[in-house]
C-alpha cells in the first residue's frame, strides 16, 4: 500500500527532476521530508521494481530515429514466444507486447519500431518476414499525435 | 538533422543517463567521475539538453503494474469527420498517455490507465458512451517482451 507521502514522492519524480546539483534534496525539500528518506525510498522502489528506472527519456526525432511505425503481427499461439522474443532483439523495437485478440482483430503481436527512415523500416521487417515467415502483418502509421506524455499517477 | 549537433561527451553523458542515473546526494558529481569531467560541466550541458529538446524528461520511469494500475490499448473506428472532436475528448483523461491517429479503419489508437481493473472498465464503458463510438478494440498486453526506449548514440 501506498502512503501519502509515498504518492506526494511519486507526483514529484513522475515529473522532471530539478535541473540542480542537488536534485534530490530539492525533491525532498518540496514534500517536507530528508534527502536520506528520498534516496533511500527511490533505491527501494528501483530494487522492488515499482521504478524501472531514473533516467533521461529522449525525443527520437532529435536523435536521428524519426520514422515510426506500429506493426501488429498475426502469429500462431505457439510461436508467440519464439518470435516475441527474435522481435524484442532488434534495436531498433523499442516495444513489443504479447496482446489480447477479437473477432475483428487477430493481431496478437504488437512491435513498436523507430528507424532512421522508411527505407530502413522495410528492410527490417523483410527481415523478419524472412526469419519467420509471417506473412500476416501490418504497418499502422500515426499520422496525427493527440497526445505523447508520462503517465501521471498521483 | 540527425543526432541535433551532439558532440561526443554529448552522446556519452545521454548514454550513461538515458539508462541509469545516479541516485545519491551528488549525481552530477558520480558522472563527472565516469565520464573524466567537471559536475558543474555536465549540469550545464544537461541543461543546455533539455532547453533544446533532446532530452525530453529527466526523471523517474514507473512500472504502472506494480503501482497496483491496470492499463491497456485500446483502437476506435471512428467516423473522419468527427475524429479530432473524438480524439481530443480522450486526451481530457488523465489516464490516456498515448493517443494517435493511424491508419487503418480502426483509426484512432490510445493508452488508457486506470487505479484498478475496476476503474479501468468503468472508463471504458464511460468513454463508449461519452463518444457514441461503439467499435471499439480493448487491447490489454498479455506478454511483454520489451519496453525500452534507449538508443545508442
Amino acid at each position: 500500500m501506498l502512503s501519502l507521502q509515498d504518492k506526494r514522492l511519486i507526483h514529484e519524480l513522475q515529473s522532471d527532476l530539478p535541473l540542480m546539483l542537488t536534485p534530490y534534496a530539492a525533491v525532498a525539500e518540496a514534500i517536507g521530508i530528508a534527502e536520506q528518506a528520498v534516496i533511500e525510498k527511490i533505491q527501494e522502489w528501483k530494487r522492488d521494481g515499482v521504478i524501472r528506472r531514473i533516467g533521461a527519456v529522449l525525443r527520437h526525432q532529435q536523435v536521428g530515429r524519426s520514422y515510426n511505425v506500429m506493426t501488429v503481427w498475426n502469429v500462431p499461439v505457439d510461436r508467440v514466444d519464439e518470435i516475441g522474443a527474435l522481435l524484442a532483439s532488434y534495436p531498433e523495437i523499442t516495444h513489443c507486447y504479447e496482446r489480447a485478440t477479437s473477432v475483428d482483430w487477430p493481431y496478437n503481436l504488437f512491435a513498436m519500431i523507430h528507424c532512421a527512415s522508411e527505407a530502413e523500416c522495410n528492410s527490417l521487417i523483410s527481415s523478419i518476414v524472412a526469419k519467420t515467415g509471417i506473412q500476416d502483418y501490418r504497418l499502422l502509421l500515426s499520422t496525427k499525435e493527440y497526445k505523447k506524455e508520462s503517465l501521471q499517477f498521483f | 538533422m540527425k543526432n541535433a549537433g551532439l558532440n561526443s561527451l554529448d552522446k556519452a553523458l545521454l548514454n550513461v543517463i538515458q539508462q541509469d542515473f545516479p541516485v545519491c546526494p551528488r549525481p552530477y558529481a558520480e558522472l563527472a567521475q565516469q565520464l573524466s569531467c567537471e559536475e558543474q560541466e555536465l549540469l550545464q550541458r544537461v541543461r543546455r539538453l533539455k532547453a533544446n529538446g533532446t532530452i525530453k524528461r529527466l526523471g523517474a520511469v514507473f512500472d504502472t503494474q506494480h503501482l497496483g494500475f491496470a492499463s491497456t490499448l485500446i483502437a476506435m473506428r471512428v467516423p473522419e469527420e468527427r475524429i479530432d472532436a473524438v480524439a481530443e475528448e480522450i486526451s481530457t483523461y488523465r489516464g490516456v498517455s498515448h493517443n494517435y491517429k493511424r491508419t487503418h479503419h480502426y483509426n484512432l489508437w490510445f493508452t488508457l490507465a486506470a487505479e484498478s481493473q475496476e476503474a479501468l472498465t468503468r472508463t471504458i464503458a464511460e468513454i463508449r458512451e461519452r463518444t457514441g463510438i461503439d467499435e471499439v478494440l480493448v487491447l490489454p498486453a498479455r506478454k511483454t517482451f520489451k519496453i525500452r526506449v534507449n538508443f545508442e548514440l
